[in-house]
């Protein structure tokens, strides 16, 4: 009787936990992004413009390259921090 | 234009036969040297000539056109910038001869051994195209895989051993991109958060406070609250992936008052 009942309260605090576990696992599903929303990420980005022409060589395809000319910092149409 | 033409659909389609590259900076002499001739030979063709250029090239690294992607007069509306660009790359199409190859896959940044950092900020009243696209970045497992093994009793962590991973955590369009979290505090905590069996979990938690450099020396402080899952095999106290989420608001000061917004971050380890 005493090791049911420490079996129950032992898996009863194991499913509260998990319960935990899902909230924060739903908060990241609302946070993370839609497709939708990262559809600029369907560009075949390379970020740096060597490796970006040897690419586009090897697979016979054009090459555009942009030349953002109002920022002085790193990657920022790529990622995003601009 | 992150958030008008780069993010219309059919830009996106028209885009999909390019391998797409670019480089930031106004001084030509810091330009890698392989683009730098062509581009010292561009002209402006306005008296406003717009801040990003196309450069085109074909396979074989021949250069076939430079011109503006953005309409003159930055109109309001994002359809028009989308036209304005797909008329532009409908022409090129013709010219290198370019089949629609459908709609091109999903290429996020990616790390071999890692996480994976999306930001997203809402910013009412401001129309800022920068806001409306996600922020990717992607950082490396490091010494993060050590600092958060799995551990029967809760731990605390200062939260400035994780800021390889949280200092990512900041908006767009701040100062050319140079503009970057300087200092991280506080602490978060390592619980154990039970086991499904096949995996044992823990929760990270806490609610540490950045300070932000925007970088005219204003520092500023916002605050956000962590709250992540790592979940470990029962062999092994290193987990094996992590999901989780930021969620705060963003307080720049503007004069007298202050620019504020909601930021969220979702974090996810790669690989999957």
């Amino acid at each position: 009787m005493q090791s049911m009942l420490a079996l129950t309260l032992t898996l009863g605090f194991a499913f509260a936990q998990d319960a935990e576990v899902q909230t924060v696992l739903e908060k990241y599903r609302a946070a993370r992004p839609t497709e939708q929303e990262l559809s600029i990420w369907r560009i075949d980005w390379i970020p740096q413009f060597a490796e970006a022409r040897e690419k586009a060589g090897r697979e016979g395809r054009p090459l555009l390259f942009i030349w953002n000319r109002n920022i002085s910092g790193p990657d920022s149409l790529y990622t995003g921090h601009c | 234009m992150r958030g008008h033409s780069l993010s219309s659909p059919e830009v996106l389609r028209a885009l999909a036969p390019y391998v797409v590259t670019h480089w930031n900076g106004g001084e030509l002499g810091e330009m890698p040297e392989e683009i730098r001739p062509i581009c010292s030979n561009w002209k402006p063709t306005r008296r406003e000539p717009s801040p990003l250029l196309f450069f085109v090239f074909d396979a074989k690294g021949t250069f076939i056109k430079a011109f503006e992607p953005m309409p003159e007069g930055r109109p309001d509306h994002v359809d028009q910038w989308a036209g304005y660009l797909l008329e532009r790359l409908q022409s090129l199409a013709k010219t290198l001869g370019l089949k629609d190859g459908g709609e091109p896959a999903l290429r996020l940044p990616d790390v071999k051994e890692g996480i994976r950092i999306f930001i997203k900020s809402t910013r009412p009243n401001h129309g800022a195209a920068n806001y409306k696209v996600p922020i990717c970045e992607v950082v490396s497992v490091e010494e993060e895989r050590a600092l958060l093994k799995y551990s029967e009793t809760t731990r605390t962590i200062d939260a400035v051993r994780l800021g390889r991973w949280l200092n990512e955590y900041y908006p767009a369009a701040i100062m050319d991109a140079t503009g970057k979290p300087i200092g991280l505090s506080g602490s978060l905590t390592l619980s154990p958060a039970g086991s499904d069996g096949k995996k044992r979990y823990a929760i990270l938690r806490g609610e540490p406070e950045w300070t932000m450099d925007d970088p005219r020396h204003t520092h500023y402080r916002y605050r956000g609250t962590v709250e992540i899952v790592l979940a470990y095999p029962p062999e092994s106290s290193e987990f094996v992936w992590v999901r989780g989420a930021i969620r705060g608001s963003f307080s720049k000061p503007m004069g007298r008052g202050a620019f504020k917004f909601e930021m969220t971050a979702a974090i996810e380890s790669r690989p999957e």
